[in-house]
Formats: C-alpha cells, sequence, structure tokens
C-alpha cells in the first residue's frame, strides 16, 4: 500500500529528526504550510543593501506574504526565506527601494540623507568602520547593514508573518566567484536579545571586498571587537586558502549552524590562480574537506530570466564554463557525467540547490508581471527542505546538509516528491541517504510527485519550444514529459593531490566537454504518460511510478531529475534528453499573437528569450540516494552525517547540562 | 550612448535600464557586473532587439499607478 501523506511527512523528516539543533530549537515557523511534506524556501537575492532594486522589507513581503501586495505584484507564500544579500558595501539606504523600482513613494535613497532618522523604527547615527566614500557615494559596510538593518526588519517582520526569517549572505569568497553563507548563531528574532553578530563577523572577517579594516568597536572606541582580519590575501591561490580559512571558521565555531553553498559556480570561466573568479572541482572538493558539515553543495544559478538573443540566462555569458546553461542549470549539474557526478562518484555529501538571485525586473518594475532578468523569490524557484516538526532556521540548515532536498523550477513538481529506494524489508532510504545492500538485491526505487494545476506564469499561450513538435502545452500550466534516473558508480575519496583531484577546467562550450565521472548515465528514463496518474483537485496530477536496479560488488547513486521538454526537441533537447545549452532556444520563434513585447526579436520576430524561455524551459532537480554492498566502507556521505549526528548529541548534552546549572 | 535611437525606442529604454542597473552595480562595488551591463546596453544600441510593430507597446507601471 502506498503510504498516506503522514507516513510521506515522516520520511520526508526522518533525515533531521536525529540532529538534535532541531529538537531543542524553538518553533518559528507557525504559519508555513503544515500539511507539505517538503517546504519551499530561497536563500539566494538581493535588495537595496547591495545592488538589488527593493527594499529589505518589500523583499521579504513579496516573498512569504500571501495574496497581493498592498500596491500590487503577486506576493509567493514561501515557508521559509533567508535573505542573501553581497558582502562588502553599499551606498543606498536599503529601508528605501530604488526609483527603477517603480514603487509608490519610493525613490532612491542614500545614506547620506538619513543618518540620524528614525526609520521603520530603526535609527542609523553614523556609518561604522573605516570611512568608505563622501556624500551620496558614502557607504555603509555589510557588517553593519547585517547587524544594524537587516537583521532588525527580520526581526521585525517574523512575528507578522510567523515564518522562518534568517539573515544570510552571498559571500564574496576571496580567490572566487560568490558564495551563499548563513550563520545563524543568535539568530533569534522572535525574541529580544537574538542578533546575526555572528553572520556580520563572517562577512566582516572574510568576505574580498568587505575592505574595512576595523569593524565593531567596544569601550573607548578604540578597541576592535573583531581583532586580526586578514585584509590582504583575497586573490587568487592566496585568497583561496584564506577562503578555506573561513571554511574551517565555521566548521570550527558554527559546525551545525552554518552552510557554505559556492553558486553560479561556473559564471565566471575556470579558477584564476592570480585573478578573483571562477572555481575548478579540486576547490569544491577542499571546501568539502575542510567544512565536511558546512560545504556540502553548490547552487544553480538564479537570473532565470535574463535570456536573450546571445544566451545570457543564468546570468551566464559565453564565457562562462559551458559556454551558458542547460535547462536552466550549470554545466557542472546539467551535465551527465559533470562535476556534480564527480564529486558524487566520491560519495562525497555534495548536493545540489537552487534560487532566485533576485536582483530586479529588468525592464519592468517591481510589481510589473514580466521580468528580463530575475524572478522574485517563490516566484519561479523553490528550494525544498524537509518540513520538520518544530521548524526553524536550524531545520532549514539540518533538510539542505542533510541532502533531503530537491529543487524546482516553474512549479514543475510541488511539495510532496517522494523519492526512495530499499531493497529487503521496509527500510526506505531517501535523499542524502545511503541503501546498505547485498550484491545482486533487488533495489526498488519508487518516486511520486504532483505537478500542480500552475505556476506563476502570466503567459496562457503555448510553449514556443513545443510548437514545432506539435505539443500544445500552456506555459501558465506545468506538465511533466519524463524523469531521468541518473547513476554512477562511487569509486571512493580521492586525496588531495593525487591524480584526478584537480581537473582542468575550459572557458565556453570547451568546458562542456569534460568528464569527470564517466560511470554516470541516463539508467532509467520513464515518460510521464508510463506512470501511475491519479487526479486531485483542480487540475493537479499525481504521477507514481515504481522501478528495480540490480545491485552489484560496488557503490553507486541514483540521482533524478525531470522536465517538461521530451527527448530530441529541436533547439532543447538532445537525442538521449539532455538539455542543449539554452541559447539555442533563442532561435526558435514566439508567434503567438499573445507573446509579450519585452521579448528579443530579429527582424521584428520576436524570439523565446526572458521569462518565456525560462517557463518554456522548465527542470527539476532531485539529490541522491547512495547504494553500497554490505561490509564495504562507509560513504564519505555517511561519515560526515555521522559527525552532525555526533555533534549535534554534544550540543544538545552541552545545552541539557546548562539547563541544569 | 542610448541618445543614438530616437526617445521612444524600446532598446533606447532597455539600454538606459541596463545602464541604471551598471551604475548600481558601480555603487556596490560589484565592477565585473557593472560592466556586464554597460555591455548589454551597447547590444541593446547596436542591434535594436526590441522594435514593436505599429500598435504595439510595452506596458510598464508607472510608480504613481
Amino acid at each position: 500500500m502506498f503510504p498516506t501523506s503522514k507516513t510521506i511527512l515522516l520520511t520526508a523528516a526522518s533525515a533531521t529528526l536525529a540532529l538534535t539543533q532541531s529538537a531543542v530549537a524553538e518553533e518559528w515557523g507557525k504559519d508555513r504550510h503544515k500539511g507539505n511534506p517538503y517546504v519551499a524556501g530561497d536563500m539566494h537575492n538581493h535588495n537595496t543593501c547591495t545592488d538589488g532594486s527593493v527594499a529589505a522589507g518589500y523583499s521579504i513581503d513579496r516573498a512569504v506574504g500571501r495574496g497581493v501586495a498592498p500596491a500590487g505584484g503577486n506576493n509567493f507564500d514561501l515557508d521559509w526565506f533567508t535573505l542573501g544579500n553581497h558582502g562588502g558595501s553599499g551606498n543606498r539606504d536599503c529601508r528605501f527601494s530604488d526609483t527603477s523600482a517603480n514603487l509608490p513613494g519610493q525613490t532612491t535613497t542614500t545614506w547620506d540623507q538619513t543618518l540620524g532618522k528614525t526609520i521603520d523604527g530603526i535609527t542609523i547615527t553614523s556609518l561604522k568602520g573605516t570611512p568608505n566614500g563622501t556624500g551620496s557615494s558614502a557607504k555603509m559596510w555589510r557588517w553593519q547593514s547585517i547587524q544594524e538593518i537587516e537583521y532588525p526588519i527580520i526581526a521585525n517582520r517574523t512575528p507578522v508573518y510567523k515564518k522562518v526569517l534568517i539573515e544570510g549572505l552571498e559571500w564574496i569568497a576571496p580567490g572566487h566567484e560568490h558564495v551563499d553563507v548563513a550563520v545563524i548563531t543568535g539568530q533569534n528574532p522572535r525574541h529580544e536579545g537574538g542578533n546575526a553578530d555572528k553572520m556580520a563577523e563572517f562577512e566582516y572577517r572574510f568576505d574580498r571586498t568587505d575592505t574595512d579594516a576595523i569593524g565593531p568597536v567596544f569601550g573607548s572606541g578604540q578597541n576592535q571587537v573583531w581583532p586580526g582580519k586578514d585584509n590582504v590575501n583575497n586573490s587568487g591561490t592566496a585568497g583561496h586558502q584564506k577562503s578555506l580559512a573561513a571554511i574551517a571558521w565555521l566548521q570550527s565555531h558554527h559546525p551545525l549552524q552554518s552552510y557554505v553553498i559556492p553558486t553560479h559556480t561556473e559564471r565566471q570561466g575556470p579558477f584564476d590562480p592570480s585573478g578573483s573568479k571562477g572555481y575548478n572541482i579540486e576547490h569544491f572538493r577542499d571546501f568539502n574537506n575542510a567544512g565536511p558539515t558546512v560545504a556540502f553543495g553548490i547552487e544553480s544559478p538564479g537570473h532565470f530570466a535574463e535570456g536573450g538573443l546571445s544566451g545570457g540566462s543564468g546570468s551566464y555569458g559565453t564565457g562562462a564554463v559551458g559556454g551558458g546553461t542547460y535547462g536552466m542549470s550549470g554545466i557542472y549539474t546539467a551535465k551527465v557525467g559533470g562535476l556534480w557526478d564527480g564529486m558524487l562518484g566520491e560519495g562525497r555529501n555534495f548536493f545540489i540547490y537552487v534560487s532566485s538571485d533576485w536582483h530586479s525586473r529588468g525592464a519592468g518594475g517591481a510589481r510589473d508581471s514580466f521580468t528580463t532578468a530575475d524572478f522574485i523569490p517563490g516566484e519561479y524557484t523553490k528550494l525544498y527542505v524537509p518540513n520538520a516538526g518544530k521548524f526553524s532556521a536550524h531545520s532549514v540548515i539540518d533538510g539542505m546538509r542533510s541532502g533531503n532536498s530537491y529543487s524546482v523550477n516553474a512549479d514543475l513538481i510541488g511539495p510532496d516528491l517522494v523519492f526512495r529506494a530499499k531493497a529487503r524489508g521496509d527500510d526506505w532510504k531517501t535523499m542524502g541517504e545511503t541503501l546498505v545492500v547485498r550484491p545482486g538485491d533487488r533495489v526498488t526505487v519508487e518516486m511520486e510527485m504532483t505537478v500542480p494545476a500552475k505556476n506563476n506564469s502570466p503567459y496562457s499561450f503555448n510553449n514556443p519550444l513545443l510548437v514545432p513538435i506539435g505539443t500544445k502545452q500552456p506555459l501558465n500550466k506545468p506538465s511533466l514529459d519524463h524523469v531521468d534516473l541518473i547513476t554512477g558508480k562511487i569509486t571512493g575519496v580521492i586525496a588531495p593531490g593525487a591524480a584526478g583531484y584537480a581537473v582542468p577546467n575550459a572557458a565556453g562550450t570547451a568546458g562542456a566537454s569534460i568528464v569527470y565521472n564517466p560511470t554516470a548515465t541516463i539508467a532509467q528514463q520513464i515518460p510521464a504518460t508510463k506512470m501511475h496518474r491519479e487526479h486531485r483537485d483542480g487540475d493537479a496530477v499525481r504521477l507514481r511510478f515504481t522501478t528495480t536496479f540490480t545491485a552489484g560488488n560496488s557503490p553507486f547513486y541514483i540521482r533524478a531529475r525531470g522536465t517538461n521538454i521530451p527527448v530530441g526537441t529541436p533547439n532543447v533537447s538532445d537525442s538521449a534528453g539532455n538539455p542543449l545549452l539554452d541559447a539555442n532556444n533563442a532561435l526558435v520563434s514566439c508567434t503567438d499573437p499573445a507573446c509579450p513585447p519585452h521579448l528579443e526579436a530579429i527582424a521584428g520576430v520576436k524570439k523565446v528569450t526572458h521569462d518565456v524561455q525560462a517557463y518554456s524551459n522548465a527542470w527539476f532537480y532531485a539529490n541522491p540516494i547512495f547504494v553500497r554492498p554490505e561490509g564495504s566502507p562507509k560513504l564519505l556521505v555517511e561519515t560526515n552525517a555521522d559527525l552532525a549526528r555526533r555533534l549535534g548529541q554534544r550540543a544538545e548534552h552541552d545545552h541539557h547540562h546548562h539547563d541544569n546549572d | 550612448m542610448t541618445a543614438q535611437l530616437p526617445p521612444d525606442h524600446l532598446s533606447r529604454y532597455f539600454a538606459d535600464r541596463h545602464l541604471h542597473q551598471a551604475m548600481v552595480e558601480a555603487g556596490n562595488g560589484e565592477f565585473d557586473e557593472c560592466l556586464e551591463m554597460a555591455a548589454r546596453a551597447s547590444q541593446e544600441v547596436r542591434e535594436r532587439r526590441h522594435e514593436l510593430p505599429p500598435g504595439e507597446r510595452l506596458r510598464v507601471l508607472r510608480a504613481d499607478e
């Protein structure tokens, strides 16, 4: 008998129940969607504290609010939300939206205009640290806006929305590009006395664009709260070493209260030993080695509506590794046998996440239904983590760390994915977990998902990418064509410096040819038409299939992805169903009379670009289930989960011991 | 740069939006992204990727709406 929704809920939450940080945490998210096995969030987005277009509070309102915003524009009702804004500094007062957002009563406001004024209950009397610009260019260092602007705004809104709000960061990592980070230690926005000091300290100490040499002070004003900053080694190989020191700092001080997730990792091309950009696989291996319970994955690019005639979706130009996105993912994730499979082929706890990278709507204002740049958090991308019983910021991080999470674009599937495997008995293992089998065992894989009745697309005309193959599929109605089950062998952890640890990388389409795990393959492809189909409320459809694999003598993993794009769709997917370079989508015309005027055109003929492209080419990615033979050594994903469990038990013991003092 | 196009040309509007974002990025110290946005503006002016047939227009909500 198939599990009831309550059973699914327990399965989804099981991986986090053992992590005691959740158990001791107070529930924050009472108004989340409690009936869903997984809850949706976003951890990477921007506001006017850095280079976003809207106020910090406004971005929260649109992401987690319900219904329609007071001045217009849909809210997106996320269950949890992390402000993940750049490090460095910013000259705009982020209690105000930028003029370009076209919001009533909002004009670009700089810090020099508001010092000493109380706005939204917050008074900023001075710009602290090393002076950084004058007049309208006077900038506030991000450590200050984290402490004194963003966190207080989170504290103000948490009781309003009763959802989990977290102060995070898009860390501009020394030697590299950008990285999603959160340090939740001290954050307790439901109560006075909480703070984001540890998040701010991380930003001050380790962000390469935060060159402030002072930071907060105490006493007579001469004593640094955070002394000993390395303000020198910010680029190239030395910068990479500083990034590793940053991750080691998190692992040492906040091993269960932080994460480090590099983002849009292909965008700037390969790592440059004398510059500050990109990553190669050895850097991700270094990260995971330095932070086994904090550096556990990478993020797909956001900026999903930026695609134009010459590419650009995901903000990826032709110089990105891979030369652009593939099915709205970078090549590290999208390629079977690519970098992600290389990491999984070692048995690492290395998972995939997605977020919006919301800055602006490009040609549109914040309330317009169209976008030529980014989607608002929750509008297009959803990162699902288990809906733990007492949901809190710890639950978000526990869920991400466990690997029991999945990433969805365009609401292709909903919040109730079941992806699990078993061999004998009823010992199901889900994403991020390891199934122990005997060679020759039949491994049963079960997958069940709901395709929602609608997504947030403002367009109801038929998907222009599918018109050439005669398929009529309205853009605002999600449709799943098939699911790929991708397997790869696990051959063990490669030691630093050993052969294969570092792999030459390449910019552009040459980077798409690099194979990191030659055993990875689309082992099974299950058409939606072959799945058990059950209609739900409205036009939603519940799809289910069960299939089997035979266990061999060596460990392997099974990951899943799904899409609305049929195999061999011209300019979209190849004959095996892999996504092609998304720049090819713009070769297809959008000829429906309803095709909107903001699409890029050639000789007056609109092409599949921007948000129409994003809704036309929809994918989801589910993290892997690991399988290994009985008696074989534990995989790194298991030993690192064990480490997290021990750290959690120790924290719980310390907490209990402290309570008894 | 955008003055090369007529004031009501849609590509001029797009290019101006790119340039605005380029200035925002510069104000935030994000100079790589500043250059990227400036390049997009230049490309928009050069290639006129947004030319609408007579009667069609891009509707953008104004702040006072």
